[in-house]
Parts: structure tokens; sequence; C-alpha cells
């Protein structure tokens, strides 16, 4: 086989369907999102000589929006969500706007920029290059590099934590460090993870599951054979994650991603079986 | 071997899957940078030689519950007037949270005096008492050891926090 066909190969179009249930929840988590933040731009602007976050570059020092603005970049959010939702020639521009009103907001008012900012980030991104402008998904098959995007920076997501974990913090060994996560009164605190912790047994295995699971998606992912399986233990994962602490809307914007990792071939013999 | 694209199914043109793969691998040299900076920023190595671009890679940063947190931060208020001390509400006076809890019970904020003379003067400004007295009680999340108090301050509501 030459060169240029093999090229042609690894870039043949698979099952497109998986991009409309992500840009569905993707759109559903931000909206989450976005009503807290509606509350939070009223905040700030109560104490605007006083910002809580520290995040990149010090854009969190001062508040630097007059409120006209910030609510109209409020208002900016849920339309680009919007179009996200609705589709067609309003998707991508409804991201794009989406994205910067966003970034108007987080620099503009000193919010703190964490975990579920950046991983939001990343889906947008890796939406941006997929076919979320089309209808009709489930009938087309498109190019690959949008869900490769998605492999890639999940994989460095999941490698990266679970690398760290197992290799230079033992709490995460003995099931400590999750026993202190689940007792925290902001994060965790539900009647659920209060027991979990109570059994050192129990926070353990998990603690060890959560490592295997984080160390095992970036060798599995990429196989037609185990993606499968690392993408179900991926979402039991996140929804047992989210029924234990409070993340926000964490769990649901990276499964948002789910329906793109799923292998095409995968997803598809799913959406058959579920239209029979 | 691996199948053709069927005619009239979209495929990137040739340029285009060359431009594809050099955009993968710059954001998985960016991926790198990140995890480099990971192990800088939990102290597992020596920060980077430029510590200006540390910064660039947050984005890239992904170490999540890594790091062991045995105690969670209550920081208290008292505002004082006349020789009487009433205690503030910070949670309904500062109601946004994050996951994590209160921005300003961050270690991050409570180790920044210019931020914590920040949050007393905002006190001040809306309390209206002479002075306001700061502190941080570490509570252990598993119990038996009793909390460990750190005061932040006593300040004068008249002093300029700058």
């Amino acid at each position: 086989m030459s060169r240029g066909r093999a090229a042609l190969g690894a870039f043949a179009p698979s099952w497109a369907g998986g991009w409309t249930p992500a840009r569905w929840l993707f759109a559903a988590a931000q909206a989450i999102e976005g009503t807290r933040q509606v509350r939070q731009i009223a905040d700030s602007f109560r104490h605007p000589e006083l910002n809580f976050g520290s995040g990149i570059l010090h854009l969190s020092d001062r508040v630097l929006l007059p409120p006209a603005l910030a609510w109209l970049l409020g208002g900016a959010v849920f339309v680009g969500l919007a179009g996200l939702g609705w589709g067609g020639r309003a998707a991508r521009p409804g991201l794009l706007l989406w994205m910067l009103a966003e970034l108007g907001l987080f620099a503009g008012l000193g919010w703190e920029l964490n975990a579920p900012e950046r991983i939001a980030g990343w889906c947008a991104v890796g939406l941006l290059l997929g076919p979320i402008g089309e209808r009709d998904l489930t009938a087309r098959r498109r190019s690959p590099v949008g869900r490769w995007f998605f492999l890639l920076w999940m994989s460095a997501m999941y490698g990266m934590t679970g690398w760290l974990k197992v290799s230079r913090e033992p709490g995460w060994l003995d099931g400590s460090i999750l026993a202190q996560a689940l007792l925290d009164p902001y994060l965790g605190g539900t009647d659920l993870g209060a027991r979990i912790a109570a059994v050192p047994a129990l926070t353990t295995a998990l603690s060890l599951a959560t490592i295997t699971f984080e160390l095992s998606f970036p060798l599995l992912v990429g196989f037609a054979a185990t993606n499968p399986a690392i993408v179900a233990a991926g979402l039991c994962f996140h929804v047992g994650v989210s029924s234990v602490l409070n993340l926000g809307t964490l769990g649901i914007t990276v499964l948002s991603a789910y329906p793109v990792i799923l292998h095409p071939d995968a997803a598809e013999r799913l959406w058959r079986a579920w239209r029979r | 071997m691996a199948a053709l694209p069927a005619p009239g199914r979209r495929n990137p043109p040739g340029w285009a899957q060359g431009a594809a793969v050099a955009f993968l691998a710059a954001t998985a040299l960016y991926l790198l940078g990140g995890y480099r900076m990971s192990l800088a920023e939990l102290g597992y190595a020596p920060a980077p030689a430029v510590g200006a671009v540390q910064p660039w890679f947050w984005a890239a940063q992904f170490h999540m519950f890594n790091e062991p947190r045995p105690t969670v931060a209550k920081v208290g208020a008292e505002m004082e007037a006349g020789g009487r001390s009433a205690p503030v509400d910070l949670e309904a006076f500062y109601p946004t949270l994050r996951e994590e809890g209160p921005g300003y019970a961050r270690r991050r904020f409570t180790s920044d005096p210019q931020r914590v003379a920040r949050l007393a003067a905002d006190l001040c400004r809306h309390g209206g008492g002479e002075s306001v007295h700061l502190w941080v009680d570490r509570v252990p999340k598993l119990a038996g050891a009793p909390p460990v108090r750190e005061e932040l301050g006593r300040f004068a509501c008249a002093a300029d926090p700058s």
C-alpha cells in the first residue's frame, strides 16, 4: 500500500452521529453553569475591589468591566448556547459567541478559572473542529480529526492526573486523599460519601480503581476493541464521582465528549440498535 | 488494507491533512509542557528556567485532587467598635462559592497579606466598625485533632489598606 493511500485510510471519514449529542450535552452543561454565573455577576459588582480568584496572568486582580457590558456578555452566553443547541448554521457562530463572552466575563470580572472552565475550553475547541454545523449526522461520515483532538487532550488529562497520583502521592494509594475529599464540607459532605469515607478498605479500593481507569484510558481508548470498555468505565467513573462530590458541571461537561470519543463503529451499532 | 473513502464523502484534502497533523502535534507538545509545569507547581520538579512561561501552560495542567488536603479552612471575622466585637457572617457577605468553598478561604488568598488587607478594607467599608479582626481555623476533616487557628490580623478601618 502506498504512503498516500495509507494516509487517506487514516483520514477516512467515520460515522459522525456522536457529534449531535455531544453538542447538546455541552450546551446543556454550560447553560447550567451560566445560571450560576448570572448570580456571580451581581456579586462581583457588590465588591468590585475584592476578587478571590487568582487566575492566569493576574487577570483576576480587579473588576474591569462596566456593569452594562458584563450583563450584555452574560446574555451573550445564553444566546451563543441557544445557537449551539439549535444547530445548523447557528451552531458554530453560537459556540464562538459563547467562547468570547466567557473570556470577557472571566477576564473582565476577575473570576477564578478552574478545572471546569479549562475542560469546557478544551471541549469547545474540539467541537469547533467537528461537523457541528450539519444536521442528520447519523446518516453521514466525516473527518476523524475532531475526534482525534478529543482523544489527545482527554488522554493527557486522565493520564497526567493518574500518573501524578500513582507516582507522587502515597495518599492516593492508601485512600486517604479520597476520604478527605468525601468529607470536605464543600466538595463532599454527602451521606453516601461519609459512609464510604468511614470504610478505609472501600476508599482504598475506589482510589485504586480511579488510578487504574485514569492510567488505562490513554492506553485503551484508541483501539476499536478496547474503546467501548474504557468509555463505559469512564461513564461509570464520572457518574459515581458526581454522586458523591460537588464538582458543579464538570461531570456533564466531560461526559459531553463521550459520544464523540466512543469508537464511531461502536457508536453507529449502538445507534442502530436503539433505532430498531 | 484500509478502505478508501467512498466518492462523495468529505475527507480533508492533502494540505489540510498536513495542517491537522501539525496542529495535533503542537497540541501534544503543549500538553507535555503542561505536565512539566504541573510537576513544578506541585513541587516535584524545579521551576522552569524562564518562569514567565508557566502561566501560559495553565490550560494543560491537569492535576486534580492530587494533593492531600486534610483540613478545611474556616475564615472568621469580627467587627470591633467601642470595645465590643460582633461576628461577621462572611458567607452571607460574599455568597459566591466555588466547588471547593469560598474564595477567601483558599490558602493562596489567606497567605497573601495584600489580599487579606483588601478583604478587611471591604468589610470596614460595608460594616462601619473601628477595626476588623480576621483569622482562619484549619479544621481536620477526619475526627480527632482539634482545629488550628492562624491569625490573619487586626486591621484599623481608618487605615488605607493599599
